[in-house]
């Protein structure tokens, strides 16, 4: 699938044109500021300010037509909940938890829509969507990918504007990045404007940003300043594995969106309707070490050291052995334990799967059969992944990994 | 890898640090918003006041005349007997509430000086979205005595009509407000001064309030001419209020011809049960089934929603209802007989 198009964003007078001008006339008036001999000016700056206002609204502006806002009707209503001075949860009184629109964005001509599964929490049973152009749609939820908080939707027309993606290796740390979103109300969409602070976070399926995201936003997407879409704005934090885990963090300057290359890769499984869920491999690696983990030097192997491998599990079915030090995943090389959990973090499960290690410093290869892990979206209280048992299939990729 | 737009920049900029740079070096380069920022931090002052309750007892008020007149956000500060303003040069007076807006949830009060700096409401702008707006508030009471308040950067996010909460209370005021890329929902900031480039003001900053649309901390300020307004002692009809005054319909699905199916359960999605034959309903061409989703834009996710759209639309003005029949979106006009037959 070659969804990336260098040339295809709208080349309104962008914003790289814009700076431009802006620098242009800096240069003017300094130079005719100093033919002047008055003080140093605030001119030049202040039209930078402006030159950057004019740029955030073309960024907008070009990516706004794939921007659809999300209307719930109905669903389960969860009630607020507070927690008593005697530490006792209750419900802290009947009001909606939010009931505001959401945003979603357009990615194929033929109505496929990416949001965040943030906004479906409450399972309502009609979902309606609302064009740039102003027409409205009933969508149908076809798929989710409760990992990355990501939903598909799909709406029955066609020749709709779709959004142009920026590939990753176009993002840069310190960039500018937008985000806009319905979640406000009205008819138009809010912005919020701030750099890149991250490439890969979140075992490499997103981006960090500082501009502010929170529900207003949440599903939106993230973009440059040519309206390219860097990725798709969901709540995560930390190691909460609820659903709308991360919300806590809204508005904080520590934001995520998912990365665009992973959105290309679970798309095609959304698409056919199935839910992404991470696929379990039974293996436990070692424990993610600066020096260990990180130093080629230290690790002269290159490699990843297995401390555990599930009995009965998807690794100890393909042969593989505690000891044994994983060089690929795939055709992803393993040089430390993170990039363990990148790789696992976008296979499915059910899917086949090489895996490269070595063992008595012979180079050797198996193929895993990853298994189906509970649902983590939906189990509040998972049992602590240190004590896997036989009938529980372990998910210890999805954790920082320790050795036991 | 530089494209040529970029190298382009990349000289120009080079360019200015050279003829920056050829200067002598006399001067730093100047912070282009350093005269709003100058505007803003002279014209914002700090309240603080005895606590009552769990409330902070401090918050931001804008000078709004020369003679010391202040606008900020009500708070339970107002109550306490040892109301104090502080000027941005150290001077503190004891400020006297003059007046109340429960609706802006606005206040104006007085202190005793003269010849102050103050902003001129007259003069307010309205900015786009993504301008760069500066805010400047008391924000955690961290400026002390004459120093001056705390100031944010952001850009105008959007505007909206306000649905909020104070607490488990609705919060009266729902007009129009300016959305603000910066977080100024920090306590102490309410009654701050959000200016533009020219430190023109554009919004004050209003109470704390959670949004109900997103149930998160709103970071919001009431636009210039809202506290123009209140100042002018024009009152603030709520929008909900000012659709149910004078000409106001008081419509009732069933008069129209609509019977809900309205049992049991938490949520009651507006469906249509009966459509009264020769009913206004019948002649939009409502059917039983139908999914009612909003009414004259409005969305409504309930049967009480939509009987309230109905009591508090326009009297004599068309109903627009937009239904969800099977998987398909229809547009419904209902045409309410003058007569209210």
């Amino acid at each position: 699938m070659r969804l990336y198009r260098r040339d295809a964003a709208i080349h309104l007078p962008t914003a790289r044109t814009w700076l431009i001008l802006a620098t242009a006339a800096a240069l003017a008036v300094h130079v005719v500021a100093r033919a002047g001999d008055s003080p140093p000016v605030n001119e030049s700056g202040a039209s930078l300010r402006e030159a950057q206002s004019a740029a955030f609204r073309a960024a907008l502006q070009n990516v706004a037509p794939a921007l659809v806002r999300i209307e719930t009707i109905g669903g389960a209503m969860p009630v607020e909940q507070t927690t008593t001075p005697e530490g006792e949860t209750i419900a802290a009184s009947g009001f909606r938890q939010a009931d505001g629109p959401t945003t979603g964005l357009i990615c194929s001509a033929d109505g496929y829509i990416l949001t965040s599964s943030f906004n479906f929490v409450r399972d309502p049973p009609v979902i309606t969507t609302t064009l740039a152009d102003g027409r409205r749609f009933v969508a149908r939820l076809v798929a989710r990918d409760r990992a990355a908080r990501l939903a598909l939707l799909k709406i029955e027309t066609a020749g709709l504007p779709v959004c142009h993606w920026c590939p990753p290796d176009q993002m840069r740390v310190g960039q500018w990045t937008l985000l806009a979103g319905y979640g406000h109300g009205g008819d138009a969409h809010a912005l919020s404007v701030g750099i890149l602070s991250a490439l890969s976070r979140l075992n490499g399926r997103a981006l960090q940003t500082d501009a502010r995201a929170s529900p207003a936003n949440y599903g939106g997407p993230l973009f440059d300043l040519d309206g390219r879409v860097l990725g798709i704005c969901v709540p995560k934090a930390g190691q909460g594995e609820d659903e709308v885990a991360g919300v806590e963090w809204y508005d904080s300057g520590v934001g995520f969106a998912i990365r665009s290359d992973y959105i290309q890769q679970v798309l095609p499984l959304l698409q056919a309707g199935r839910d992404f869920k991470q696929g379990s491999f039974g293996l436990r690696v070692q424990a993610a070490d600066p020096v260990i983990g990180g130093d080629p030097d230290e690790a002269p192997l290159g490699g990843v050291r297995l401390v555990q491998v599930l009995a009965g599990g998807p690794a100890a079915e393909a042969g593989l052995l505690p000891g044994d030090l994983i060089t690929a995943i795939g055709r992803q090389p393993t040089m430390r334990p993170i990039d363990v959990l990148r790789a696992v973090a976008r296979i499915p499960a059910g899917e086949r799967i090489t895996i490269t290690y070595i063992r008595e410093g012979v180079q050797r290869t198996c193929t895993v059969l990853t298994g189906d892990v509970k649902e983590p979206a939906r189990q509040q209280h998972s049992p602590p992944a240190s004590q896997p048992s036989a009938s529980q299939p372990e998910k210890a990729p999805e954790h920082p990994p320790d050795a036991p | 890898m530089i494209k040529p737009g970029r190298s382009w920049l990349a000289f120009a900029l080079m360019g200015l640090l050279a003829l920056r740079a050829a200067d002598g070096g006399e001067s730093l380069p100047q912070e282009p918003l350093a005269p709003a920022i100058a505007a803003a931090s002279e014209r914002v002052v700090k309240l603080y006041g005895a606590a009552l309750g769990r409330e902070k007892a401090y918050g931001s008020g804008v000078l709004v005349s020369a003679d010391g007149q202040i606008v900020t956000a009500l708070s339970l500060i107002l109550e306490g007997r040892a109301l104090r303003a502080v000027l941005p040069d150290g001077r503190a007076f004891p400020a006297q509430v003059e007046r109340r807006d429960e609706q802006r949830q606005l206040a104006l009060l007085k202190i005793d000086a003269v010849n102050l700096p103050y902003f001129d409401l007259g003069d307010s702008a309205e900015p786009a979205v993504g301008d760069w707006l500066i805010a400047a508030s008391n924000a955690f009471k961290v400026a002390d005595g004459p120093e001056p308040v705390s100031i944010s950067i952001g850009v105008l996010s959007g505007r909206t009509n306000l649905a909020a909460r104070l607490r488990a209370q609705d919060f009266p005021y729902d007009g129009p407000v300016l959305l603000a890329d910066m977080i100024i929902s920090t306590p102490g900031s309410a009654g701050g001064a959000v200016v533009d480039r020219q430190g023109r003001l554009v919004g004050l900053i209003g109470r704390s309030v959670i949004s109900k649309r997103t149930n998160t901390w709103l970071n919001y300020a009431l636009p210039s001419p809202e506290v123009a307004a209140f100042l002018r002692g024009q009152k603030y009809q709520p929008r909900a209020a000012q659709a149910g005054t004078g000409a106001h319909s008081a419509q009732t699905p069933l008069a129209l011809g609509i019977r809900l199916f309205d049992i049991g359960g938490r949520t009651r999605p507006a469906y249509v049960e009966r459509v009264r034959p020769n009913s206004p309903a019948a002649w939009a061409g409502i059917l039983p089934d139908d999914l009612v989703l909003s009414v004259n834009g409005e969305t409504v996710g309930t049967c009480d929603e939509l009987r309230q759209a109905f009591a508090s639309a326009p009297a004599g003005v068309p109903l627009t209802l937009v239904v969800k029949r099977g998987e398909t979106l229809h547009v419904c006009e209902l045409v309410v007989d003058p007569e209210g037959k």
